[in-house]
Parts: C-alpha cells; sequence; structure tokens
C-alpha cells in the first residue's frame, strides 16, 4: 500500500483526481468555493507526495508552489468580497501579479545569462504567465469551458515539460488536469456550479509557472509553449446550449486540446520522445 | 671561526626543512581531475557518471600534516554518456543546474598521514550543504618530468545520501546513496 505513493501515475493523476472529486462531492457549491477547494487540496496532496513540502532552500520548484498557494488565498479572498471577479481592471491587475510572480521564479537564472537573452526571458516569462491567467480567470461564466480549459492545459503542460526533460514539473503538470478533470465530471454530476477565482487563479499560475520553468531550466523550447494561451480562447468557441452537459463538455474539450496538441507536437518534434 | 662553520652548518642543516615550513599552494589541474559517482539505478544495475569541469585549489602543509581543499565542479558537465539522461540530471527533478551552476567542497580539517589524509569540509549541492568526510589515499607529490613543475596529485572518496541535499526525486526506485569517487592532481602556484 506504502508503495503505491511512489507510483508517479498515483501521484500525479489517480490521487488528485479521487481527492478532487471525493470533495467536490461534499462541499456545497455555492459561493463559488468547492472548485477553488477541491483543487487545491488534490493538488497539495499531489506535491506532497511528489516532492514533500519542505521549502528550504527555496528553489525555483518550491518558488512556483508558493506562488500557486498564493493564488489560492487571492482568489478565495476574491470570491468573498469581490463583486466584478473577471472585470477588466481586476484581469489587468491579476495579469501583473502572475507577471511578477513569472519574473521571481526565473530571477536565479537571468543573472546568469547575457543582456539580451536575459531580457528576452524576462519578457517572455512575464508576458506568457502576464497572458494566461487573465484568459483563464476570465472563462468564469461558462464553468464548463473554463474546466475543460484547465484540463487542456494541464495535459499540454504536463507532457511537454516531460519530453523537455523534466518528469517532476511533468508530474505538478498531470496533477493539474487530473483535478481539472474530476472538476469537469463533477460539473456532469452536480450540474454547473461556479468554480470562481479560487480555482481559476491557481489552476492557470501553476500552469503557466510550470511551463515557464520547463522552459527556462530543463530543455523545452520556449516556442512550443506559444499555443497554450489559445487554449482559453478556444474555450469562448460557441457551443449548441441544446445540448447536454457531456457532449457540450466533450465538444469545448475537443477544441481546447487542439492548442494542448499543438505544443506536444512541437515539443516532440523538438526534443524527440520522451525517456531513456 | 669555529662559530662560524656551526653557523653555517646549522643553515645548511636547516634550509630543507625551512623550504617544506610553509604551506604550498597547489592550482587543481581541471585536465586530470575528474569526479566520478555511482548510484543504484532501479535495482537493475550501478550507474555511473563523471563531471568533466572541476576547478580550484589545494594546500598542503607538509611539517603541520594539514592542509586545505577547495573544489568547485561545473555541475552542467555532469556526464554519464546519454543526453537525454544528463539532461534530466540537470533539470529541477535533480541538480537544477539552471538555477545551482556549481557543486563546491570546501575543506574544515585536514589530517595527513603519509600518503593518505582524511578532510572533513562542506559540500555544497543544489544550495544545501552537509558536511562530509573525504577518504584520501595515493596521497603523492613530485617534480612532473614533463611540465618540470611540482605536481600533487590523490584519490579521495566518499559517500552520500543525496536526499540529505534535497534532490530526492524518485528516491528510493533510484538509490539514495551516492559513492563518489575524485581522482584530483593539482600544480604548484
Amino acid at each position: 500500500m506504502l508503495e503505491l505513493l511512489d507510483d508517479p501515475i498515483f501521484q500525479s493523476a489517480i490521487a488528485p483526481f479521487l481527492i478532487a472529486l471525493a470533495v467536490g462531492l461534499v462541499l456545497r457549491t455555492g459561493a463559488g468555493l468547492a472548485g477553488g477547494v477541491a483543487f487545491a487540496l488534490a493538488v497539495l496532496a499531489a506535491v506532497w507526495m511528489i516532492m514533500g513540502l519542505q521549502f528550504t532552500p527555496l528553489n525555483s520548484t518550491r518558488k512556483l508552489i508558493l506562488a500557486g498557494a498564493g493564488a489560492f488565498v487571492l482568489g478565495m479572498v476574491l470570491e468573498s468580497i469581490w463583486r466584478h471577479r473577471d472585470g477588466r481592471w481586476l484581469q489587468a491587475m491579476l495579469g501583473l501579479g502572475a507577471a511578477a510572480a513569472a519574473l521571481w521564479l526565473v530571477w536565479p537564472r537571468l543573472g546568469r545569462l547575457e543582456g539580451m537573452e536575459a531580457g528576452l526571458t524576462a519578457v517572455l516569462a512575464a508576458a506568457y504567465a502576464g497572458l494566461l491567467v487573465p484568459l483563464m480567470n476570465g472563462l468564469q461564466r461558462s464553468p464548463l469551458a473554463q474546466s475543460a480549459a484547465a484540463l487542456a492545459l494541464g495535459v499540454g503542460t504536463a507532457i511537454s515539460a516531460v519530453i523537455g526533460a523534466s518528469a517532476l514539473l511533468g508530474q505538478l503538470g498531470g496533477a493539474i488536469a487530473a483535478a481539472a478533470g474530476a472538476i469537469a465530471v463533477l460539473l456532469v454530476i452536480r450540474g454547473e456550479f461556479r468554480l470562481g477565482s479560487g480555482f481559476a487563479l491557481p489552476m492557470s499560475l501553476l500552469a503557466a509557472l510550470i511551463g515557464i520553468s520547463a522552459v527556462v531550466y530543463a530543455r523545452l523550447p520556449w516556442f512550443a509553449l506559444v499555443p497554450l494561451p489559445l487554449i482559453p480562447l478556444m474555450a469562448r468557441v460557441p457551443v449548441p446550449a441544446s445540448l447536454g452537459r457531456i457532449p457540450r463538455g466533450l465538444l469545448l474539450l475537443a477544441a481546447t486540446m487542439l492548442p494542448a496538441a499543438a505544443t506536444i507536437a512541437t515539443s516532440w518534434s523538438t526534443n524527440g520522445a520522451a525517456g531513456y | 671561526m669555529h662559530k662560524t662553520i656551526l653557523t653555517a652548518t646549522m643553515a645548511i642543516a636547516i634550509a630543507p626543512l625551512a623550504a617544506h615550513s610553509a604551506p604550498v599552494s597547489y592550482t587543481v589541474d581541471p585536465s586530470h581531475t575528474y569526479p566520478y559517482f555511482e548510484i543504484d539505478h532501479m535495482g537493475y544495475s550501478m550507474m555511473r557518471g563523471r563531471f568533466n569541469s572541476t576547478e580550484g585549489r589545494i594546500v598542503l602543509d607538509r611539517e603541520k600534516n594539514t592542509g586545505s581543499v577547495e573544489i568547485t565542479i561545473d555541475a552542467e558537465s555532469i556526464d554519464t554518456a546519454h543526453k537525454k539522461r544528463d539532461d534530466h540530471l540537470r533539470s529541477p527533478d535533480f541538480l537544477n543546474t539552471g538555477e545551482y551552476p556549481e557543486i563546491t567542497f570546501k575543506s574544515t580539517r585536514v589530517e595527513i598521514d603519509g600518503d593518505e589524509a582524511t578532510v572533513e569540509g562542506d559540500l555544497t549541492i543544489a544550495g544545501v550543504t552537509r558536511k562530509v568526510t573525504l577518504d584520501v589515499d595515493r596521497l603523492h607529490c613530485a617534480v612532473n618530468p614533463m611540465s618540470k613543475k611540482e605536481h600533487c596529485g590523490f584519490d579521495a572518496s566518499t559517500e552520500i545520501n543525496r536526499s540529505d541535499f534535497g534532490v530526492s526525486y524518485m528516491v528510493p526506485a533510484v538509490g539514495d546513496e551516492i559513492e563518489i569517487e575524485i581522482a584530483l592532481e593539482a600544480v604548484k602556484d
């Protein structure tokens, strides 16, 4: 039984899926809290199994976990007190915050790069996170679209990170995908309920920072991440409201998986197959 | 006269000792210095690798049988003869060389006993510092007939648990214990 805790598939897929599903079934779905709490507990459990909960020294991987935790707290606060959760001013501030988190993550690397390369790395990291987080947060009016986008973003990030030579980052991305998948199942079982910023912010920021880490600290080429910000845009593809939740969810998933597939294909063509 | 001869004789007798009484500094020769490691790979075999780029300085005080050792290893130079594995070892999963490009060892205590020595010091891997003890043997210093300079060399070994340094990904599937051996040569400054 204890050996199961060391199994990578259990750590990054089975456990976070089951935990998110169980927590989501238990919590009330009102006030946009259930999605966030289910996601946070699922990812926290995965992080504990994959890398433990030690935070010293504060390396880049631990920074991204802390940033995700901070995003969860911020998201829950926004759910509790802020009415216009996807207003333009708020979205802009969230983008700036995400960009700042990205710079915090890559700072140790920037100091060792030459001028132009350091500047380009900083700009790309900040732009990627600064774009992805508000776009994902802006899907709150359609929970089914948001969960499909989260699942696709998790899958694309996880597989490309593994191809980019980091199984650890791939496992963290997998945990995001698994938790998002469980939330998609919850939406089918319990009907569509608002997932809220408590889900959208940590999910999108973690995915953004994992992708950036895979580029800056592993071997993923930066252009492999370019398709991923298209995922929240593809999630806005109009889907007939007359369809049931499952067909709508599947259509949205198919649309959002296209950019994820493009990222995976780009990573593969550059780095070749994962594993050795 | 008698006093002058005695003084001169004593000076001649003391001269060789005086020549060795001061600590002597040697710069590590990167082309003859390689840290090697071996680690259990999932119970199938012992996987071995090395770091291709090392620099540093050693100081030997033969009179007091002590000295110091400072080594800096370029973590990015890890080489296990497989590019994908080397990329993986450089990633955040293991050495995280993008953030921690160097592995360092700085001695805190050196005891020399003939051609053997015990070197205690601080080993830093991936930003974590732990005390380790290197067992040194084959300590040998002589003038190199090709360079005409004095060279010193030794083999040093130790064993660490990588999880002590926070490098714990995939433990226990990939071993926690790592045997380290350093073949080191240095040239007198």
